[in-house]
């Protein structure tokens, strides 16, 4: 069985079909179900998210700013190297943190999006084969880490590639399936009676 | 995640000491000033209360264009004599007063000396080593354990920029010190 993992697929590739009826679409058009991976929804959804996160690390970064201003208002002759200490330890300390959530929260979900971008603008290509998921992991510089696959077209076999968060989204490998891929990267997937 | 931060160590590590750096520069302005805005006080004493002695004779009141007074022991002063030979005042030891004489000037009017270096230099009496009393006493130290006790002597500074024929911003230390203790 195919294991889903987007809940609204069956609407979603109903939706395909019609909107594929209207548009020729650029992939073929699967007779049975196609299971996009990226979906432009996704694509603003992630935008929105990253402005909020931008915001939340504007407000943290002013925070940490105004909290060592603060201790260099409250500088005396008595207090000053314990000041001196303080504010450099918050200065550090917050620092820290911000360069890990601008990282974790920020960067990564810049790369996902312009990957995702990338993979909705980009040429589909349609394969049909039997596609198997390897052991190898890779962080593409400054994008996403992807996890090889192979699609067995015949006597050809082919590397291709698809974000380690889509994974699950595959369902059980090996089996017969036909993908349509941008640049080497499974795009969407079609269950091959 | 881990692996993650750990690859980011020389970032975290350029932060610190980026962060050093900038607070380490902007506190030297912060707790310092330009010598028309200070007064400094030079003690030749191996221990001193520094921090506290400058904070009790801020709480005297600091008179106009003064913002702050800062205090160092002579040590203070090894790698740049710059800021000892401008000193306001200096409280220094009797063996070592005649070697330092060249830095001091005669004391104003009105006031009484109690050691004389000639040409009208003479000192005020601050710590007396028979007694074993002094001014602020308990924030200078006197007395060491490995020498033998001396008499200390408050001097006015020779090229200090507070002197009479200026803000007097000396004098008005000079008073605040002795009277200070009490």
């Amino acid at each position: 069985m195919i294991v889903l993992s987007y809940s609204r697929r069956a609407l979603l590739s109903t939706k395909n079909a019609l909107l594929s009826c209207i548009f020729p679409p650029l992939c073929y058009n699967f007779p049975m179900k196609t299971y996009e991976l990226y979906r432009p929804e996704d694509l603003s959804r992630l935008t929105k998210k990253r402005k909020i996160r931008r915001i939340l690390l504007l407000v943290l970064t002013a925070l940490a700013v105004g909290v060592c201003v603060l201790l260099c208002c409250l500088v005396t002759t008595r207090n000053a190297a314990r000041m001196e200490l303080a504010v450099i330890l918050t200065s550090i300390f917050s620092g820290w943190v911000l360069i890990t959530l601008r990282y974790e929260l920020l960067v990564l979900a810049r790369r996902e999006a312009e990957h995702m971008a990338g993979m909705l603008a980009g040429p589909r290509v349609t394969r049909t084969g039997v596609l198997s998921v390897t052991e190898d992991t890779v962080r593409i510089p400054g994008s996403v880490r992807v996890r090889r696959l192979t699609l067995q077209e015949g006597k050809d076999v082919r590397r291709l590639s698809v974000d380690v968060g889509k994974l699950s989204a595959l369902g059980e490998l090996p089996r017969q399936v036909t993908v349509c891929t941008v640049h080497d990267f499974v795009v969407a997937l079609e269950e091959t009676p | 995640m881990i692996k993650r931060i750990l690859s980011r160590f020389p970032v975290y590590l350029l932060w610190a000491l980026a962060s050093v750096f900038f607070w380490s520069y902007l506190f030297s302005f912060l707790t310092d000033t330009s010598p028309a805005k200070k007064l400094s006080v030079y003690i030749s004493a191996e221990k001193v209360e520094d921090v506290e002695l400058a904070a009790r004779l801020e709480d005297c009141g600091l008179p106009d264009g003064i913002r702050m007074v800062k205090v160092h022991p002579f040590s203070y002063a090894m790698f740049s004599d710059r800021d000892l030979r401008t000193a306001d005042l200096y409280i220094v030891k009797v063996s070592e007063a005649e070697g330092w004489r060249d830095s001091f000037r005669p004391l104003p009017d009105g006031m009484a000396g109690d050691l004389d270096l000639g040409d009208g230099v003479q000192g005020v009496r601050v710590y007396e080593a028979e007694s074993g009393t002094g001014v602020f006493d308990e924030l200078i130290g006197y007395s060491a354990p490995d020498a033998a006790a001396e008499d200390y002597y408050l001097f006015f500074g020779a090229e200090s920029q507070h002197t009479e024929s200026g803000d007097g911003a000396a004098l008005w230390l000079a008073r605040c010190f002795l009277e200070g203790s009490h």
